[in-house]
Order: structure tokens, then sequence, then C-alpha cells
């Protein structure tokens, strides 16, 4: 062990005792991979990427890009419906199986072939859910009303229409709290992502982008992407992909996802 | 996508593949300590939130990473520092007694009894003399290296390592 000089000398017996606990302690966790930073090299190439600015090309958050959906999912074929989506999900309901990460949009689902799914999340309704049923995030009501509901279910400060500070504060904790739908330990971990994330939503309030969930499909996690763009405020579009694991968390989607809803 | 203009500096996979070589070269960095991290972690905020804390660990740990320097410690210590200031903002911001007794429960399995037994006593130890416990023997830092780690002095680590000793040959013995 550390070889220091104690003042009261602890038996060998304990001292053996404890140095085997925490090497055992230590040794558990190596043996349960855990990819905190390792999703940095598993970034999907998206087809067509934008990145952030100079800055972000120092940082860790210029590896995860901003992608366009339309091109990224092509419409999907009418004939290939109906599909295994609907058989997963049911039409116009899709429920988490994951009672820690029940994000529960209305839309509807189409097949688009090998293996994907198409949601449609144009339809005016959509929000995400914490587990007790907490609303987090609702296309379809104004960012001040959000703020407010936000406020009340999460016991933060109130908002000022337009103070900057307690919007920041708020999507802050926003972000802790909606990264937890990601922090479920059935996924790996994305830390530099988020930190990526935090970064760079800090830096570019108006940029667009995605919010990733957990996903499971065939009991399969997935990827899942939600799109929110702030000039309309209302192109949303889901898309998941059975491709390999859920290695990136997409938080850096996250932040942008709030700022969209925050009009930020 | 909308991006506005002052933004746009670059696109496609010539830029995105330069980028991620910083990333790599910081993954590198933490990765040999990412599994003393967790276990830490765990016995600081209990398993459900030990990940959260070293994510939130390591996106600081990111962040300022200009301002590691080696004279002044270990990889590992300034690593675990971060980490405990994190598990103490996260105790403060949530304010939820429950965050300051440690859930863990260790793992399962026949071959681990003797390893409860030890990870109950020690859960059983006053906050402070559980974390010099957990910074010296699991994260197995030098005494100085804890003192800087939990804001103490030298030798208020080794009163705190030894009434922690006290106790758990006490506990242990009757167990």
């Amino acid at each position: 062990m550390n070889g220091d000089g104690m003042d009261d000398q602890p038996t060998a017996d304990l001292e053996t005792t404890l140095t085997a606990w925490g090497r055992a302690a230590v040794r558990t966790e190596e043996q349960s991979p855990r990819s905190y930073a390792s999703a940095t090299s598993q970034v999907p190439r998206p087809r067509r990427a934008i990145l952030a600015s100079a800055a972000a090309i120092t940082a860790l958050a210029s590896t995860v890009a901003i992608w366009n959906s339309r091109e990224t999912h092509s419409p999907p074929p009418a004939a290939l419906t109906p599909a295994p989506c609907q058989q997963q999900f049911g039409t116009g309901r899709v429920d988490s199986e994951f009672q820690s990460l029940p994000p529960t949009i209305t839309v509807a689902l189409t097949y688009a072939g090998n293996g994907r799914c198409t949601i449609d999340a144009h339809a005016p309704h959509l929000e995400l859910r914490d587990s007790k049923q907490r609303v987090l995030l609702e296309q379809d009501q104004s960012a001040t009303y959000d703020l407010r509901r936000i406020k009340s279910s999460w016991g933060v400060s109130e908002p000022r229409p337009t103070s900057t500070p307690s919007t920041c504060s708020l999507r802050r904790r926003m972000q802790t709290t909606a990264s937890r739908y990601l922090s479920n330990k059935r996924f790996p971990r994305c830390s530099l992502y988020r930190a990526a994330a935090k970064a760079r939503s800090a830096r570019y309030p108006t940029f667009d982008g995605a919010l990733e969930l957990p996903w499971l499909e065939n009991g399969r996690p997935v990827r899942a992407w939600l799109w929110i763009r702030p000039a309309s405020g209302s192109a949303v579009d889901w898309t998941t992909g059975s491709q390999a694991s859920f290695d990136d968390c997409g938080a850096d989607h996250l932040a942008r996802v709030h700022h969209s809803e925050h009009g930020s | 996508v909308q991006v506005t203009g002052s933004d746009r500096v670059g696109r496609g996979d010539d830029v995105i593949a330069a980028v991620p070589a910083v990333a790599r070269a910081f993954e590198q960095w933490v990765s040999p300590y990412l599994a003393v991290m967790r276990a830490v972690a765990v016995r600081e905020v209990g398993a459900a939130d030990g990940d959260d804390l070293v994510q939130d660990a390591l996106i600081r740990a990111w962040r300022r990473r200009e301002t590691f320097r080696p004279d002044r410690g270990s990889i590992k210590s300034w690593l675990i520092a971060i980490l405990m200031d994190q598990a103490r903002r996260r105790r403060t911001r949530l304010r939820d007694p429950r965050l300051h007794h440690v859930p863990y429960q260790g793992v399962s399995g026949p071959e681990d009894g003797d390893r409860l037994d030890v990870e109950d006593a020690i859960r059983r130890l006053p906050m402070r003399q559980r974390q010099v416990v957990t910074m010296f023997y699991l994260a197995d830092l030098p005494i100085d290296e804890v003192a800087a780690v939990l804001s103490l002095r030298p030798g208020s680590v080794k009163a705190h390592l030894a009434r922690a000793r006290e106790t758990l040959r006490t506990l242990l013995e009757t167990q």
C-alpha cells in the first residue's frame, strides 16, 4: 500500500484486509467496462457535417456533427409498411421500455426499411416526461410556459422572461435533468460528449440540433434522435436505426434542444 | 440545418477527421483512472449516481485539463480531487440527506462475502473517515495526496485513518 508512516500502525491483518478490499473494488470496476471516454472513437461519420466554429475544432464538441436528417434518412417507401416499427411500438405512441427513461411521444411510425423506423413527430403534440410523469419538454408550448412548468416541477428559481442568467441557470438544470435520460446504466456514458455539449452550447446558443434518447428495438438498444430546429420551432423528426449499440449518447445535441426550446 | 455564418468554418470529413486526436489524447490520459474513479464515486453517491458523478468529474477535467500541474500531484489524485469536489457539489445542490449515506451495496456473489463485510463496515464509518479510508486504500493515494484531495492537513488524515482503523477493527471482529 502507500507506505506512509502512521501514528498508529494497523495490524497486519487489518491492513491486508483493507488493501484487498481496495484492490478488489477497483478490479470489479475494471471488469465492468464502461465507455465514459471511449465513445469519442465511435462517433458515426455523417454524410454531411457542419462544424460549429474554429474554436470547436480544438474542442471535442466538434467531433459530434450536426446531421441533416432529411438527407440522412430518406422517406420510407410506402410499400414496406406495415412494419416492425408499429409492431414493436404500436402506432401513434412510443413508450420506452425503461421506466426511468420513458419518452412518450405521440407520433406516427413508418418503416424505412433495413430495420429502420421513421417516427414522424410533425404532429403538434410532443412531450418528454420523466419517470414521475413530469413534463420535461413540450413542443407545442411556448418557451415561457415551458419554463414555468419546469420550474414548478423541478423547483428552480422563477425565470424572468428577459433574464439571461435565469435562463442559463434553468438550462443548466434542465441539462442535468435531461441528461439522466442518457444515464441509465444500460448505456455507456458519454461524458466527453456532455462536456462538449455544455462547452459548445454556452458559446453557440443559436444552434439547432437533435436530442438522442435511449431506445430499444427488439430488446436491443439503438440510436434515436429528436431533431428540433429553432428557426421554425416545429420541425421535429424522430429517426431510429438499429445500428450498433448505443455508444454515443449524443448529449451534444441535448444542449441544443434546450436552446431551441427556450428560444435562446 | 441552419448555422450562423460566422460560426461556420468548414464541413466534411476532412475537417472532422482532424478533431478526434484531441479527444483521444484526453481519453488515453484519463482511461487508466476510470475504474478507480467509479469505485470511489459509487461509494460517495451510491451506485445509481456513480456514473453521473464520474461523468461530471470528467467534464470538469476536460475543461480544466490545462490547469493540471504534475509537480503538484499525480493525475489520479487530480482526477479524484475533481470527483470529490463534484460529489460535494452534488450533495450541496440536491440537499438530499440520502446522499450523505452511501447506499452502495457492494457486489454480489458467494466469493465476495468477506469483501461485503468490509464494505459494510466501511460504510458505517463517519463520512470523513470513510473518505479517508477510500482515498488511502481504494484509490491508493499517499497521505499527502489524500490530504490534498480532501482539503485536510496530513496530520488530520492520519488521525482520521487511525480512528477509522480502530472502528473497523472492532466492527470486523464482531461480525
